[in-house]
């Protein structure tokens, strides 16, 4: 993988140098150096699965350059949106320049995408998924923006559209290059991914509790509309607030009592059974395709098991 | 009877799981929410796989 991740870094240094100029140039490149030192890099999810559909030849670090484009112009534009992350670069610099700077990796990523193939049609194919899982992803953002859910129901349409369609988007960019096709299985899996990984991270998040920036913010996220009902059945709290979790922390400083709900009213294990569930959903999609065992553990290894 | 048959699974683990299987079952539960639900309850049975999609923050 670190091969491929370097290769990814070249063309997208390079395609920075061809097509910025001057500053936008600069600050480019200082946002993608810190980019690239995150652990998660969705243009690997594109070259693998390029590599596992048969796909050969150098152009596919074109594609994930592109898919790391895309991604990052989205990571921009939803923290300057959620005004949070404030150590990223982009939120050190006035905001005009980094709307500016995002708008300029958006462009970029179809740039590049137009350069991924020789064959006309498989850009093209390429060209409208991806452009319709952005579109998904940004409809789904609209949502999160307006605080759009109201229940469990609404939180994981939220999330397949917002978050998962950018997993369906690195994956399928391989697919598609490689055999000119849409993979239903492979979007499945990949939306199993996304549901997975935005339900861990927007756990985690409310377990800092405190300096929980969804509770602050007022997020209603699965773990979080979880835990309000629960503090609302016990009483803890008032009913008719519109942030019970929020309002309870204000009230209480120490956690013990609502780590013990957490524990007690099994939220906490029912937060690991659905984490599982997307797991062993993943792995059955991803084991119909009948990969061979070494794509299957460095799948597992790379993509969805933790970091050591 | 039933509450017979309750008393019988309270006082046998095996029982139990056999039971919350079939009562499951009955809910239209997949298969595999069922093996998750089952391996989370049993903590013996917890893993790497508790940490999964890590990855992804």
């Amino acid at each position: 993988m670190e091969v491929e991740l370097v290769r990814i870094k070249e063309e997208l240094l390079a395609s920075i140098d061809e097509y910025f100029q001057d500053s936008l140039r600069t600050y480019a490149r200082t946002f993608l150096e810190d980019k690239l030192e995150e652990g998660t890099h969705f243009g690997l999810l594109t070259v693998f699965h390029y590599r596992m559909f048969g796909g050969e030849g150098e152009r596919i670090y074109q594609a994930a350059a592109a898919i790391e484009l895309f991604v990052l112009s989205c990571d921009m534009f939803d923290d300057i949106q959620d005004q949070d992350a404030p150590s990223k670069p982009w939120m050190q610099v006035p905001q005009p320049l980094a709307i500016n700077v995002a708008l300029g990796f958006m462009v970029l990523g179809h740039q590049c995408m137009g350069n991924s193939s020789l064959d006309h049609e498989r850009i093209q194919l390429l060209s409208d998924q991806v452009d319709r899982l952005l579109l998904k992803s940004i409809n789904g953002q609209m949502m999160d923006l307006q605080n759009d859910v109201a229940d469990p129901d609404g939180y994981t349409n939220m999330i397949t559209m917002k978050s998962a369609s950018i997993l369906v988007m690195a994956c399928m960019a391989g697919v598609i290059l490689a055999t000119g096709a849409w993979n239903e299985t492979v979007a499945n899996y990949a939306t199993e991914m996304g549901l997975g990984a935005q339900l861990y991270n927007d756990y985690r998040n409310m377990l800092r509790w405190h300096e929980s920036s969804d509770i602050l913010s007022d997020r209603r996220t699965l773990p979080i509309l979880l835990m309000s009902e629960e503090l609302e059945k016990a009483q803890l709290v008032s009913s008719e607030g519109s942030n019970p979790l929020a309002l309870y922390l204000s009230e209480h400083e120490n956690t013990e009592e609502i780590v013990t709900l957490l524990d007690q009213t099994g939220v906490r294990t029912y937060i690991e059974v659905l984490l599982k569930g997307h797991y062993y959903q993943c792995l059955e999609l991803f084991d119909s395709l009948s990969p061979p065992i070494p794509i299957r553990e460095h799948f597992i290894k790379y993509f969805v098991q933790p970091k050591s | 009877m039933i509450k017979n048959f309750i008393q019988e699974l309270l006082a046998d683990n095996s029982k139990r799981e056999m039971f919350l299987q079939g009562k499951l079952n009955l809910a239209g539960v997949s298969s595999i929410q069922q093996r998750a639900i089952m391996e989370t309850l049993q903590p013996e049975q917890r893993s790497a796989k508790d940490n999964v999609f890590r990855y992804w923050q």
